[in-house]
């Protein structure tokens, strides 16, 4: 038989998914029928596919020395490189955790802005002038149209209010 | 026929006709920036509701109602993301045809279809909604259980590259909508001991995680969301009149879908969310192009846009006639009346017949001028597209993060929406299927809930699924859509064999 090249991505996000199964089962396992014949059946045919998916990708994976030649460079790529190409992805992840945790704090229009600058300055290649401007402009238009225009209830900040207590 | 003539007059006053066309602006707006929809704007307005007469009030929130449908279709087409939940469909197709370059063509389309969806299905309503409100109230929950399983079928069409990658991913989706308390017993189910998990997962920011911040995932490489090759044809009106055009050239799929929202939006508990994607899914399996679809046609951007606007009258002649609301919208719909002192239900037609008449009305009146305002407004909006990934990215970002936060005004929602979009980058990454997962769980919701109330009903004796003569047609309906697609293309290559072999 033939080696494959095999993708381990997939396998990795199918045992994730199984994973996540485990969980759900200890977590419901022993209530009452009701509540957990359709999650059980769910798991089942989860698993099941999952079976099948993991399969079918085992089959149709190119052989590996086919792999070495024709494949895209991608696949060629060290972890190092993976990593430098997933960054960005992380550090909008970690922005986007970053500006809930403190939306509450800053309030909307510091975190907003501030949320804002960084990525335009990130994904312009860092140009501060386009990156402020683009910042000010929405943050100050999502203010506009949503606090101001439909009275929506936006957090004002915490860290304001005991500035304003302070003074 | 007196009734109809008298709502037309109503309909003619010219504060009524102010407050059709603020409705319609508005309801433009609204539909067109994701994280605002239909539902919590109109929440909005109940608190202004109080001091206006009942039949303006409603008459403006029927124009809010189906503008916001029409312009959802305008950033799902452009950039991916839904503008309000039930235009989740139309990114199958329109923004398909945005990254070939056709972003005009794809919004005309839509547009047109938006509009013969409201036209039809507000002259469906003005004839059947007396008779059809009776059919409602039989849609027990064995019927419902039957409607969403029907609804499943068009996992069949969503599946893409893999069909088991397609059934995994839907019943992932499915096992997503298990998450919250339970219906009987109360046992809070994969909660991870978030309180605001408890009531299920929010719709709004599962959808923008799903569809907006994972598309910003795969937007961090390139420089705009159209190739630079494709950056020439832009959305100027002569393109889309093309779309508008096009449109028309499925004529008996625009036929169809308009019944198949207007009838799926009349049955309680469902919406034009589920309506668009049962079109979708029949209209690709009785297509002569099916290979077409999720490439970016013309003829699936038809069948998702007009049944999601025909839903929406479709969804009010229940709320009118029995009180019974067909969608979240509608329930609003009720409230307003209830603050009046006024209870719909079946006398409100005899009682009410003029005012009944005259909301169908706006709704075709508002389908058309959402339609032109629409394609006047989307010669800017369209620019959209061509903005460099530096202010669209931010752009994207913030309307996620504020519309995640702002329909419950729980930071927790933020969480919610970048776990769903983590989830998305992988299944996206190994060629699963976003739509199919979507679908999964806005079903789950209808399948379990109702399996087991079918059961109460009937002391646990399960043929209750097959005696009922609407199940017995559901069933059917959903043999012939899994059986007939095979069928066709078996007889389609017996056919061309014959050919060749003469």
């Amino acid at each position: 038989m033939k080696k494959k090249k095999i993708n381990w991505g997939e396998y990795l996000f199918l045992a994730v998914i199984l994973g996540y199964l485990v969980y759900y089962l200890i977590d419901i396992y022993g209530s009452a029928f009701r509540a957990v014949f359709w999650p059980y059946c769910l798991m089942g045919v989860t698993v099941l596919l999952a079976l099948a998916v993991a399969i079918r990708t085992y089959r149709k994976a190119p052989a590996a020395d086919a792999a070495e030649g024709a494949e895209e460079p991608e696949q060629k790529l060290t972890i190092r490189e993976r990593v430098k190409k997933a960054l960005p992805i992380v550090w909008i992840v970690i922005a986007f955790a970053a500006y809930a945790l403190l939306l509450k704090q800053l309030g909307f229009v510091v975190s907003t802005l501030g949320l804002t600058l960084w990525l335009s300055w990130y994904l312009s290649g860092k140009h501060l002038k386009t990156a402020l401007l683009v910042s000010i402009c929405l943050t100050g238009s999502l203010y506009l149209v949503f606090h101001v225009a439909l009275g929506m209830k936006l957090p004002v900040g915490k860290v304001f209010d005991l500035l304003e207590k302070m003074l | 026929m007196s009734n109809f003539i008298l709502g037309l007059q109503s309909l003619l006053d010219w504060h009524i006709i102010l407050y059709i066309l603020i409705g319609a602006v508005v309801g433009l707006f609204v539909g067109a920036v994701p994280g605002l929809n239909d539902t919590n704007i109109l929440t909005l307005f109940l608190s202004f509701a109080i001091f206006m007469e009942p039949f303006p009030a409603i008459i403006l929130m029927t124009s809010v109602f189906i503008a916001c449908q029409t312009a959802g279709a305008i950033p799902a087409i452009l950039i991916n993301i839904p503008g309000t939940p039930s235009t989740a469909a139309t990114t199958l197709e329109g923004y398909e045809l945005t990254k070939r370059g056709m972003a005009g063509q794809a919004l005309g389309c839509s547009f047109a279809s938006s509009m013969s969806g409201s036209i039809l299905g507000g002259v469906m309503a003005l004839l059947f909604a007396p008779i059809l409100g009776k059919y409602a109230l039989s849609f027990g929950p064995p019927e419902m259980f039957m409607l969403a399983l029907f609804g499943m079928t068009a996992v069949a069409s969503l599946t893409g590259s893999s069909i088991t990658k397609g059934l995994l991913s839907a019943v992932l989706g499915l096992l997503v909508g298990t998450i919250g308390t339970d219906f009987f017993v109360g046992v809070t189910r994969s909660t991870f001991g978030i309180l605001e998990l408890c009531g299920g997962i929010p719709q709004v920011p599962l959808l923008l995680g799903l569809f907006g911040v994972s598309e910003l995932y795969s937007l961090i490489g390139k420089k705009s969301i159209v190739s630079a090759e494709h950056q020439v044809s832009q959305t100027d009106t002569a393109s889309q009149w093309e779309g508008f055009k096009a449109a028309f050239r499925y004529r008996s799929t625009m036929l169809l879908s308009t019944i198949i929202g207007f009838v799926i939006g009349v049955i309680p508990g469902t919406g034009a969310t589920i309506a668009s994607f049962t079109s979708y899914g029949i209209a690709r399996s009785k297509s002569k192009e099916a290979a077409e679809f999720g490439k970016g046609c013309y003829e699936g951007l038809v069948a998702t846009d007009t049944a999601n606007n025909a839903s929406v009258p479709g969804s009010i002649v229940p709320a009118l006639t029995l009180g019974i609301p067909g969608s979240g919208t509608t329930v609003l719909f009720i409230s307003v009346f209830m603050m009046h002192g006024l209870t719909p239900g079946p006398s409100f037609f005899s009682n009410f017949g003029a005012e009944a008449n005259a909301i169908f009305l706006t709704v075709i009146l508002v389908g058309i001028l959402a339609t032109l305002a629409g394609m006047m407004a989307t010669k800017y909006m369209a620019k959209i597209v061509s903005l460099p990934i530096s202010v669209l990215g931010p752009v994207i970002a913030a309307f996620c993060l504020l519309g995640a936060y702002i329909c419950r005004g729980k930071v927790n929602d933020i969480y919610i929406m970048l776990a769903f979009s983590i989830l998305a980058f992988f299944l996206k990454k190994f060629h699963y299927s976003l739509p199919a997962f979507l679908l999964g769980d806005i079903l789950g919701s209808l399948i379990e809930p109702n399996f087991f109330r079918s059961l109460a009903i009937s002391n646990n004796d399960y043929t209750v699924f097959f005696t009922r003569p609407i199940c017995i047609v559901l069933w059917a309906l959903i043999v012939l859509t899994l059986v007939g697609p095979a069928a066709m293309s078996r007889r389609n290559r017996r056919k061309a064999k014959r050919q060749s072999a003469e």
